[in-house]
């Protein structure tokens, strides 16, 4: 359970860091900071999950591997808003 | 606190009819009281019709290991003249199904400003309650607001709406009152959108202790 939280809670700071997004505004118009859940719930991990259940290797794995795949989505759009700059 | 979020629900009165409301679309926000405690606070869209709205609230508060994390979501009625609270639902991360908040929870009444306090069937309602306009900054960004006061039975809730806020509308709130949990401030942190329900009222059960116990009013 202990472990289980710990990861619960850095999914959620990486995804909150991965989805926040800061779009400067370069004139009168506003722009908040948005997030796109992607279809996850807002918590970030406990969907479906049993709270009452230790998380499994199996499943410390998949987290770790989805993890992967944000910083990929991260620095992917990272590398569009370069761009989008650029041009 | 709990019961304050309660009456968070507000946002919605703003344009009920008016403003289009996106499944999963929402707001995040961090709410501070007095005593420097701090949650973090999301509400989201959970259900759209002509009939109804559906919204959900996530909140999480507590250090890193003790961390407390709490859904409750509400079906409005939008058919009549005026906004209807239909029904309640709350999940904790220590509860295994959604439990069903009974009328004795929905209807409940705080010593200050309620839920009904913030029901508008016309934009004229709330226009009364009008401060002005001015532009604010919030951890989300800084933009032109509406300003508005409304009061009850001492306690003051100054509230800062935009149409650039979303669904919700709320960029900024502080209450203050005569008890403790009548002292906090909320501001917008982000926009959502895409999220998804945590609670599935159809795997709902009957209200057990432990949903009372979120529920309960706190020491004031």
């Amino acid at each position: 359970m202990f472990f289980r939280k710990i990861l619960i809670i850095c999914l959620f700071f990486l995804l909150s860091t991965i989805f926040s997004i800061t779009l400067a505004s370069d004139n009168d118009e506003t722009i908040l900071k948005s997030k796109d859940m992607q279809n996850q719930n807002v918590s970030g991990l406990t969907s479906g999950s049993n709270n009452n259940e230790s998380i499994s290797p199996e499943q410390a794995l998949e987290i770790q591997k989805q993890m992967a795949t944000f910083k990929e989505k991260q620095l992917e759009a990272l590398k569009e808003l370069e761009d989008l700059d650029k041009e | 606190m709990n019961r304050n979020l309660f009456f968070l629900i507000f946002f919605f009165f703003k344009n009920a009819f008016a403003v289009d409301y996106v499944i999963g679309s929402g707001s995040e926000f961090k709410m501070t009281t007095n005593k420097g405690e701090s949650a973090d606070l999301s509400i989201y869209i959970t259900d759209s019709s002509f009939t109804k709205l559906g919204v959900e609230y996530f909140f999480s508060a507590g250090g890193s290991f003790l961390k407390t994390e709490v859904w409750q979501q509400f079906h409005l009625g939008l058919g009549g003249s005026r906004l209807t609270l239909d029904d309640g639902y709350i999940l904790s991360d220590d509860m295994k199904r959604p439990e069903i908040m009974n009328k004795e929870f929905i209807a409940s009444k705080s010593d200050g400003v309620n839920v009904e306090d913030f029901f508008y069937s016309k934009s004229s309602d709330i226009e009364k309650f009008k401060i002005g306009e001015e532009k604010i900054e919030v951890p989300a960004g800084t933009l032109l607001t509406t300003h508005y006061k409304k009061a009850n039975n001492g306690q003051i809730v100054d509230f800062w709406v935009s149409d650039k806020a979303g669904a919700i509308g709320l960029v900024k709130l502080i209450s203050s009152g005569r008890t403790a949990n009548q002292n906090y401030r909320i501001e917008l942190m982000s926009l959502l959108k895409n999220v998804k329900a945590k609670i599935n009222p159809t795997e709902a059960v009957p209200l057990t202790e432990k949903g009372k116990f979120f529920l309960r009013p706190r020491s004031k």
